[in-house]
């Protein structure tokens, strides 16, 4: 190739090249500044991979909710998920829509992780956030998952969940009611 | 050394004269230089990616101590670095090969920790997919203007590993195509590649990364109708056997060759997989009465493939006249027969075995014919690997399985001997000659 196209096409693939995580720097930025934060509870799980280092597995708590026609719901399919806030100032699912909610509603983009048909039949969402990464000096050892809720409210723990536009960013995780940035070092 | 010290003995016994013998170490001397090129370029990709690793330790020092805003930008420098080495490169040393690569490198691997830094600065939510995209399509056009081979390997190597986490392993995962695409844009290098340098090593590692990721990336494709992915699969063989047959790459020796590789190797593996008959079974479960399998992605690629592999075999059976067909080019054929036959009949695994034997035997005869070792251990093992897996499934009492084993070994050593001897006697026959003139 000539020097005359090979130098532009070069400017105009660093160009790209520098594009595209500035975007994603700005967007997560701007979920950050303008978004509202929500607390959802979770069951925090500690684990350490050598490729992935330390991260938090969050698996919600509420994140299931009732519906009569299960049939309109496929698996993986992506919903919106209206969020509301309880009485114990958790966020909590209000209802699922495969349209954006309209309004002033807060929603979150989600997947039918499944759906139970039973007497009760329900939709089990899967929230696209569910990782939480660490840095070196919050290196925890593998804890056991918590399968049920603690019956203590405020041994809770919540994941701080920034939302703007249905994304979202976890910012920080809390788990017996100490950041996890505050959270004493184990040894692994 | 060891030649130039034999090239003074020649000339002191007068065997050849003090032309030839200059003429001899200009023709080795002007030879090495490829392979001493080969290695400046493989430590220079190597030092670069090394350098590329050091910056990011040396960057994230204290990482826990940098605001957000420090540990962007950190992410951001070794990008910044390998961009300018890659303009400089452009610039200043655009022939040299190990700059073009060692710089390529660097910025593709710069690329991804910026993007996955990024992602994980901020905890983006989503899969690792969106990303593995990204990087691969931002490192797509460094192949073309750095003209880099390490590049497309790099590249190769990305756009597998996203069809396998959009395929098989994300929880997201749906109908996805778009890794078909990505491999398309990368086969203009590959093919300027054979074009211009058909002989380098870098072309070769292209022959073997190229079959293998169309190998596991093909699965991916399978839904409702898995079953049918086993004709994809040996229709593929089938494909890339022929391939492997073309004469340019015909031409190379086997182990540049991956398509004839996987294409024989895969083949003999499917089949024997399908020697058992528990697939079998479950096939004469499955439900074929009504029309709509034959519009899954499977029964599409099956289809697609067996076509290419029969235009492909047509087209270079036409210019050797039929005259060199080997029966292995036709298994993938008879395997859909086969197939067929499975979804009524219970002979369906019995005629995976008959093909199977008769495709161990005709390779060792063909290796005997072209007098090529491998080839006959290659089907010696074939035959060997059919008895002990039907050791598995067959109620044979145990001192005749130690029979057939003490069979099997005396088959190997016997066909080797006599492959030897043979050998010996022809490299002799000719010296006797001149012995007795």
């Amino acid at each position: 190739m000539k020097k005359t196209i090979l130098l532009p096409a070069f400017l105009l693939m660093v160009a790209a090249q520098l594009y595209i995580p500035l975007q994603l720097v700005k967007h997560s930025e701007h979920i950050l500044e303008t978004g509202k934060v929500f607390k959802f509870p979770i069951a925090p799980v500690y684990y350490h991979s050598p490729a992935q280092g330390s991260y938090i597995q969050l698996t919600y708590y509420g994140n299931t909710i009732q519906t009569d026609r299960t049939e309109d719901w496929v698996q993986n399919e992506q919903v919106y998920v209206a969020l509301r806030v309880d009485s114990a100032g958790y966020a909590t699912i209000d209802y699922v829509s495969k349209e954006i909610p309209s309004g002033n509603t807060d929603y979150v983009n989600a997947f039918v992780d499944y759906v139970i048909e039973d007497s009760i039949s329900s939709l089990v969402i899967r929230y696209p956030f569910n990782r939480f990464y660490l840095e070196a000096s919050m290196k925890t050892s593998e804890r056991p998952l918590y399968t049920d809720p603690p019956s203590d409210p405020t041994s809770i723990s919540y994941a701080i969940v920034t939302i703007k536009d249905g994304e979202a960013i976890v910012t920080d995780v809390v788990a017996d009611g100490i950041s996890i940035k505050d959270q004493p070092q184990q040894t692994q | 050394m060891k030649l130039r010290k034999e090239v003074i003995d020649l000339l002191a016994a007068g065997v050849i004269n003090q032309e030839i013998a200059e003429r001899i170490e200009q023709y080795y001397q002007s030879k090495a230089s490829p392979s001493q090129n080969r290695l400046v370029i493989i430590f220079g990709i190597l030092g670069a990616i090394l350098v590329g690793l050091g910056i990011v330790l040396i960057l994230t020092y204290n990482w826990d101590q940098l605001s957000r805003l420090s540990k962007t930008i950190v992410a951001f420098i070794p990008l910044v670095i390998g961009q300018a080495v890659c303009g400089y490169t452009l610039l200043k040393q655009s022939d040299s090969v190990t700059w073009r690569e060692g710089s390529s490198a660097f910025l593709v691997l710069a690329i991804g920790g910026c993007l996955f830094l990024v992602s994980y600065i901020y905890n983006i939510s989503g899969s690792i997919e969106s990303l593995l995209l990204a990087w691969t399509l931002l490192a797509l056009p460094v192949i073309y203007v750095m003209r880099s081979s390490v590049t497309s390997l790099l590249y190769l190597i990305g756009i597998t590993w996203y069809a396998c986490e959009a395929g098989y392993w994300g929880s997201e995962t749906d109908e996805n195509y778009n890794y078909w695409g990505l491999l398309l844009l990368a086969i203009p290098h590959y093919l300027l590649l054979c074009k211009k340098d058909g002989e380098s090593s870098f072309t070769a590692f292209h022959h073997w990364f190229i079959p293998l990721s169309v190998i596991i990336s093909l699965g991916t494709l399978a839904e409702e109708s898995e079953e049918l992915m086993f004709i994809a699969y040996m229709s593929l063989f089938g494909l890339l056997y022929q391939i492997g047959n073309i004469p340019f790459l015909a031409e190379l020796k086997i182990r540049n060759n991956g398509y004839l590789v996987f294409g024989s190797v895969g083949s003999a593996v499917l089949l024997l997989i399908l020697s058992f008959d528990g697939f079998w079974e479950q096939l004469r479960r499955n439900d074929f009465g009504e029309n709509s399998w034959l519009t899954t992605p499977e029964s599409i690629a099956a289809i697609m493939l067996t076509l290419s592999a029969i235009a492909l075999l047509i087209k270079r059976q036409q210019k050797q006249k039929w005259k060199t067909i080997k029966p292995v080019d036709l298994v993938f054929m008879v395997f859909i027969g086969i197939f067929v036959i499975g979804m009524q009949s219970n002979a369906a695994a019995v005629l995976v075995n008959l093909l199977l034997l008769i495709m161990g035997v005709l390779t060792i005869r063909e290796g005997v014919r072209q007098d090529h070792f491998g080839i006959v251990n290659y089907g010696l093992l074939i035959l060997t690997t059919l008895i002990i897996c039907r050791f598995f499934d067959t109620d044979i009492h145990a001192v005749l399985k130690g029979l057939l084993f003490v069979l099997v070994g005396f088959g190997f050593f016997f066909t080797n001997y006599r492959m030897a001897k043979n050998r010996n006697k022809k490299s002799q026959g000719p010296t006797d000659l001149m012995h007795k003139a």
